[in-house]
């Protein structure tokens, strides 16, 4: 029995390990180590060493300097506006969406999740056409004059707007999910007790669904540091540079005109990567501890 | 007992569901010549109508085309593993010069040499010379697909501008007489590749982008295309910033479209449009040039490809010299002069670029190993420069920075022969 | 009921204005879909009814032009139910052996996984690239989807789900004399039922949308998925707004009728977790 018991564990774990080691492992491995050569994907990777590093953090008139400290800088004002939105407003809806007694809660949760399927080119084209100073609404309807793509901050508004249009849905099934997993109980004894409703989400629901939301706060932000489509395709990074996000650099880096330059591209993921890692430990930290 | 039968459904599932997922590894076929082209896109349908073409003459080896997105990456990586690279490929002018310096491009003189016709006399000069460096001729060209400018019929007459095409060639001093006297939300010229625009404008100019092999970007030349160009935006010409010029040109509000010789198709389809085609506008009048790209066609180094397959592959490239006339429908300028000399080619809007010597030599290919970086720097600014939203001096210096720092991390730097 | 009447009214607005925002660019490209292409690129996108230029042309082309929109559109969907269900019965697996067992490196080996998880994409991309190269699986959807049940976001989750699940259950089992196996199986998985459907929702959407990787593997056009297939049409030689604008539309339809029949499971579903609460 007991030797059963030992390989049990294993047999439950281990192909998913081993996926894990091929697909993800071994190649991070790599990328890593790409980080400190000079590679163009044609011939093998030459090393360097930290001359890609020193060249990005440390070098001022370096290009790649540049590039990183704009697209890093571009990135965080991206994280640090579409992240909150895209937790407040999905959980606003989902808990809205409990305690109404509305027909529709399917119909209005399954048209929330609609714009995530749409493929970004024509989302942003559409969009774009919306902002269209000639022919879009905004110009015909509301006569504004902006060139929306071409002026800040207007270029980072419609930016937002296809985030969050498109971003509310997922977020929001998994707080439904976790809100109507909250058991009854407590709210009645605390309707009992005289709480309104404000101190009812305070004190019940927010610590009840703590792990969904530290769950999603995780990954929403990870994933906000990885946006590449919505900027690329509604304002191309533009106006001057201003909304060109990190990723962007990085991919143009390794799949642009010319040549790849795939060690320094491969040297700025990184060190996204890290500024990633240290942020969702911060968070899940945090988190964490707010659980007394 | 349920639960051994469920593990087992599971591992069924799980094992099946991978057999119908593995697609069929590129088994490569003793017969079939694979042809990779970035040709995504209405144009790769056309190539696909010339290859069904070819296969359907029999010949020893036909031709299996693989319209491949990202093709560049792809290459670059079949390359690196010697395993899956094609036998043929497309390519574009600006890869030559970096791909022959690798030592990845196979010369042309073994598949062609059954092939009397391919020569340096049917083709576009500037096509065939691309693919010939230092003397080794690695390339066969397909077409030159060109910056272009349309004109709106129209409107050209309703400003009475029509003289402007006398002499073929729009200046900008020209443009400028207009200025004030547009009607609201309708400009002269709009933005469209205005990148190879400003390249154009350089050897109007009489300058280059290098020097000894150097890139030349913060030069005064430069400065000076910038400027001229600059000027139209200044007097309140050109199509806003931000604004789609393309779209606006089809709307039938700008008079000239600086786009490509490829959107000829897309204007046509748009009712109510009457438009022509004529050269890229100039600084000077004396000169004028459109920059112009093209596709050839190349073979990747390949040990697997024998020497009867390269036979098989001159003789698709052949039939390509004899028939490339169904190119012509997507907007290209063909490079084989037997198509182009023929009279159905005049039906092409495209067949004016070959209506004569002058107008062939305003084709221009830049062959500079590093133009690729120059011209992402150009692409990048220009548009902020034209509107003067940014210090010209400044912004050139940056441009300048830009390239040499992208030479120094490529592999040129970095010894390797 | 007076009581509740100015939140109420407030809820109404709130899900009003909501609904409008969203659907404001929904409606646009259903209309956009009965006119022409030329329409947009002349008038734009608007929200006016102009009966003269609708038509079916638009999805006439759909149903008979020569393009590859189905092929595409029926690629994605066997593409997602596949990396749907794979990842699903993986990973809950996974997380059901980091939770019910102990075994030495267990808390290292979780935390290892879920770092690398937040490593970006693109740091993976060119190795991998060339691994899948090398192990013969390009162009082939295995590459697609064998590093998508390797990604360990799901397990993460039902690491946590389970972590609500009384250990007694388990224990109870084996008292029972159960195969380890028959466990999991038909005690646990049940359980785990909500958490399913939010995974479900969560990865299926990922893949739908998934455009990177599987641009980066499928050379065959037969094989290229929805959201690559679409981005072709616009290409610098000329887009086509005609097929982008109804495909998209198009492509709305049968997922949302889908999701909207499969409510009830969701919500029965979800509602049954709360037995546990």
């Amino acid at each position: 029995m007991m030797n059963k018991k030992s390989i049990a564990p294993f047999v439950f774990v281990g192909p998913h390990l081993i996926l894990f080691l091929i697909f993800i492992l071994i190649p991070t491995l790599y990328g890593i180590y790409a980080s400190f050569t000079q590679w163009n994907l044609m011939n093998d990777p030459v090393w360097v060493g930290m001359a890609n590093y020193k060249a990005i953090l440390f070098d001022e008139s370096s290009t790649f300097h540049n590039q990183f400290v704009n697209g890093l800088s571009n990135t965080l004002i991206f994280v640090g506006i579409s992240v909150p939105l895209l937790i407040v407003i999905p959980l606003s809806v989902a808990v809205a969406l409990e305690h109404k007694k509305v027909r529709m809660k399917g119909f209005i949760q399954a048209l929330l999740y609609i714009p995530g399927l749409i493929s970004i080119s024509a989302a942003a084209l559409i969009w774009l056409l919306i902002f269209n100073k000639q022919l879009g609404i905004t110009g015909n309807l509301f006569h504004s004059q902006a060139a929306w793509p071409a002026t800040q901050p207007y270029a980072w508004i419609i930016i937002f707007v296809i985030t969050v249009w498109g971003g509310v849905g997922g977020n929001m099934i998994i707080y439904r999910a976790s809100i109507a997993g909250v058991s009854r109980d407590l709210y009645e004894a605390a309707e009992m007790d005289g709480a309104g409703a404000g101190r009812k989400f305070i004190s019940i629901t927010l610590p009840s669904i703590r792990f969904p939301l530290i769950f999603t706060f995780v990954m929403t932000t990870a994933g906000a540091f990885n946006v590449f489509g919505q900027p690329l395709m509604m304002t191309d990074g533009g106006p001057r540079q201003t909304t060109h996000v990190l990723m962007m650099y990085i991919r143009q880096l390794a799949f642009g005109h010319g040549e790849s330059i795939a060690g320094m591209a491969s040297a700025m993921a990184v060190l996204l990567g890290l500024v990633i890692l240290v942020i969702s430990a911060l968070q899940y930290y945090v988190m964490n501890r707010n659980a007394h | 007992m349920k639960a051994k039968k469920m593990a087992l459904i599971m591992v069924v599932l799980i094992l099946g569901s991978m057999t119908i997922l593995a697609g069929c590894g590129s088994g490569s076929d003793k017969n079939t010549i694979t042809f990779w082209t970035p040709l995504t896109g209405d144009d790769g349908a056309y190539m696909d109508q010339l290859v069904k073409d070819y296969n359907a003459t029999e010949p020893e080896f036909k031709i299996k085309h693989v319209i491949t997105a990202d093709m560049y990456t792809k290459i670059s990586t079949v390359l690196n593993s010697g395993k899956g690279v094609p036998d043929l490929a497309i390519i574009h002018a600006d890869r030559v010069p970096g791909f022959v310096k690798q030592g990845v491009l196979e010369p042309m003189g073994a598949a062609i040499s059954g092939q009397p016709e391919i020569t340096e006399a049917n083709y576009l000069p500037q096509a065939w010379a691309t693919g010939n460096i230092e003397g080794t001729q690695y390339t066969v060209p397909l077409d030159i697909h060109s910056n272009t400018m349309y004109y709106n019929k129209d409107l050209l007459k309703q400003y009475g501008v029509e003289s402007f095409l006398d002499d073929d060639v729009v200046t900008i001093e020209e443009m400028l007489s207009l200025q004030g006297k547009m009607e609201p939300d309708q400009y002269v010229v709009n933005d469209a590749l205005l990148g190879w625009v400003i390249m154009a404008q350089i050897q109007n100019l009489g300058g280059d982008i290098q020097e000894n092999g150097k890139p030349a970007v913060n030069t005064p030349v430069m400065k000076q295309a910038f400027e001229e160009v600059k000027k139209i935006a200044d007097a309140g010409l050109m199509t806003p910033f931000g604004e789609d010029g393309y779209l606006m040109f089809q709307a039938g509000n700008v008079l000239f479209s600086t786009d490509g010789t490829w959107s000829s198709t897309a204007h046509a389809a748009v009712e109510g449009l009457n438009f022509g085609v004529t050269n890229i506008y100039s600084a000077t009048p004396d000169k004028f040039t459109n920059r112009a790209s093209s596709h050839l066609f190349a073979m990747l180094k390949n040990d697997q490809r024998t020497d009867e397959k390269e036979a098989g592959v001159g003789a698709f490239l052949e039939f390509i010299r004899e028939n490339s006339l169904e190119w012509a429908k997507a907007g290209q300028i063909v490079a084989s002069k037997q198509v182009i000399e023929s009279p159905e080619y005049d039906q092409f809007m495209q067949s004016f670029f070959t209506s004569n010597e002058k107008e062939v030599e305003s084709l221009y290919i830049y062959t500079y190993e590093y133009y690729p970086y120059v011209a992402e720097a150009v692409d990048t600014y220009c548009a902020d420069i034209v509107r003067g939203n940014v210090d010209l001096d400044e912004t050139l210096a940056t441009m300048q920075k830009f390239v040499e720092d992208k030479i120094a991390e490529s592999s040129g730097a970095a010894g390797t022969p | 009921m007076r009581k509740g009447l100015p939140l109420r009214i407030l809820l109404f607005l709130f899900f009003a204005v909501l609904c409008i925002l969203i659907l404001i660019p929904f409606y646009a490209v259903a209309l956009a879909s009965f006119k022409p292409g030329e329409d947009l690129i002349r008038y734009g996108l608007n929200l006016r009814l102009d009966w003269s230029v609708m038509s079916l042309d638009n999805f006439v082309y759909l149903f008979t032009g020569s393009h590859s929109y189905f092929v595409w559109f029926f690629n994605s969907l066997l593409l997602t139910v596949v990396q749907v269900v794979l990842t699903l019965l993986v990973s809950a697996t996974v997380a059901y052996g980091f939770s019910a067992y102990e075994f030495r490196g267990k808390n290292a080996l979780f935390v290892c996984v879920l770092l690398i998880m937040m490593v970006p994409f693109e740091i993976l991309l060119l190795p991998l690239y060339t691994l899948t190269h090398n192990l013969g699986l390009m162009n082939s959807y295995s590459a697609i989807v064998l590093p998508g049940i390797a990604s360990a976001a799901t397990i993460f989750f039902f690491r946590q789900y389970l972590r609500g699940v009384p250990k007694e259950i388990i224990a109870a089992g084996r008292v029972d004399g159960a195969h380890e196996y028959a466990i999991y199986v038909r005690l646990i998985l049940p359980i785990m039922k909500p958490s399913f459907a939010a995974m479900a929702i969560l990865n299926g959407m990922n893949s739908w949308n998934n455009f990177l990787w599987p641009f980066m593997v499928l050379s065959d056009a037969n094989k290229y998925t929805l959201p690559i297939g679409l981005k072709t049409l616009l290409t610098p030689y000329g887009n086509n707004y005609d097929l982008l604008i109804v495909g998209s539309f198009f492509s709305i339809i049968p997922i949302f009728l889908l999701f909207v029949a499969f409510q009830k499971y969701f919500i029965d579903g979800m509602t049954a977790g709360a037995v546990k609460g």
